[in-house]
């Protein structure tokens, strides 16, 4: 009897052992390229120029506004779509160039715009909070008195891009 | 002689009452058990809003468990493992989990569990007296999975994480 009673007592802690059981999933994630410009016009895109701004140019500081989001580290550049504005006017000029038209991001040497697209700003991933993935871009106009009085017309391209 | 019999057979007795506890010890039996099946548990973020926005995959996964040595157990999850094809890893606390159901109804905890890289605490179930006896062979528990929002600091690439449920029997 007291052999039966040990064998009962060793039994019952086998019982008793806390147990666990697993299994798992797995969980994949894609992640692509995302890269969202978004452009705001902080003043009219008409510019009527006075003469002291023929003398010494038009300058817009804040002309355009920039908010990136990017996933990866980005490029902004800037290009006119035509090497020459578009005239209008009985006394216009066919051929002033699109280097009249400077920009720059606040606080950066103004870049004369060609067709060629030029770096106005770069950075790295993070959304628009991100520091220096929000910033302003200056504008200037020097025609001078070599163009003749009319409407001339320049269509500005902004592109995003991976770096 | 009759006593050296007796005691043979009684010996034998014993170890056979020995492993049978020794088998219901095992991880895993035919008594209890847990098991994690996925249905819909990828992510594909391809947009803004993608990365902007909480994404969620309704009844992504089931986990199925039987208990009939206990009426009473509890239910864990943690992220055991990750990876990137970036070099970048992503934080297991973008992934959380929501039960949407459970067959048979019982009272359990449909909050939302935040996960990390310890055991968090997703159910403590007590079945009801002769539940596992009389009436019913498993529990089913169909969870919805939520990623993120992951936002714009993780480089484009393939992020895969294992998610480990552990049932524990107090």
């Amino acid at each position: 009897m007291p052999r039966i009673l040990l064998y009962m007592i060793l039994l019952l802690p086998v019982h008793t052992l806390a147990q666990s059981f697993n299994g798992n999933i797995t969980v994949p994630v894609n992640i692509g390229t995302v890269m969202v410009l978004s452009v705001t016009n902080n003043a009219s895109s008409v510019i009527t120029l006075d003469n002291t701004q023929y003398a010494n140019g038009y300058t817009r500081a804040g002309f355009n506004s920039f908010a990136i989001k990017s996933n990866v580290p980005w490029r902004l550049s800037v290009a006119s779509a035509t090497p020459f504005f578009a005239a209008s006017g009985t006394y216009a000029s066919s051929n002033m160039p699109a280097s009249v038209i400077g920009v720059a991001k606040t606080g950066q040497p103004f870049v004369q715009l060609t067709t060629t697209p030029q770096l106005l700003a770069s950075g790295n991933r993070g959304s628009s909070i991100k520091s220096g993935n929000s910033f302003n871009m200056d504008f200037r106009a020097t025609p001078g008195y070599d163009y003749g009085p009319g409407i001339y017309t320049l269509t500005l391209l902004y592109t995003l891009t991976a770096q | 002689m009759a006593n050296k019999t007796k005691n043979i057979i009684f010996f034998t007795v014993t170890n056979v009452i020995f492993m049978v506890n020794g088998m219901w010890a095992c991880a895993q039996n035919r008594t209890n058990y847990l098991e994690a099946n996925s249905y819909n548990t990828s992510f594909s973020l391809v947009t803004a809003a993608d990365l902007e926005t909480q994404k969620v995959k309704s009844n992504a996964f089931q986990v199925e468990v039987m208990s009939r040595s206990n009426d009473r157990f509890n239910i864990y999850a943690r992220v055991s493992s990750s990876s990137s094809s970036t070099g970048v890893n992503m934080p297991a606390s973008m992934l959380s989990v929501k039960l949407n159901s459970i067959t048979p109804l019982l009272n359990v905890n449909y909050n939302t569990i935040t996960l990390s890289n310890t055991d968090q605490l997703l159910q403590q179930v007590t079945t009801p007296f002769l539940f596992w006896l009389l009436w019913f062979s498993t529990i089913n528990f169909s969870y919805d999975l939520q990623l993120g929002p992951v936002g714009y600091d993780f480089p484009p690439g393939n992020y895969n994480f294992t998610v480990l449920f552990t049932m524990t029997q107090p």
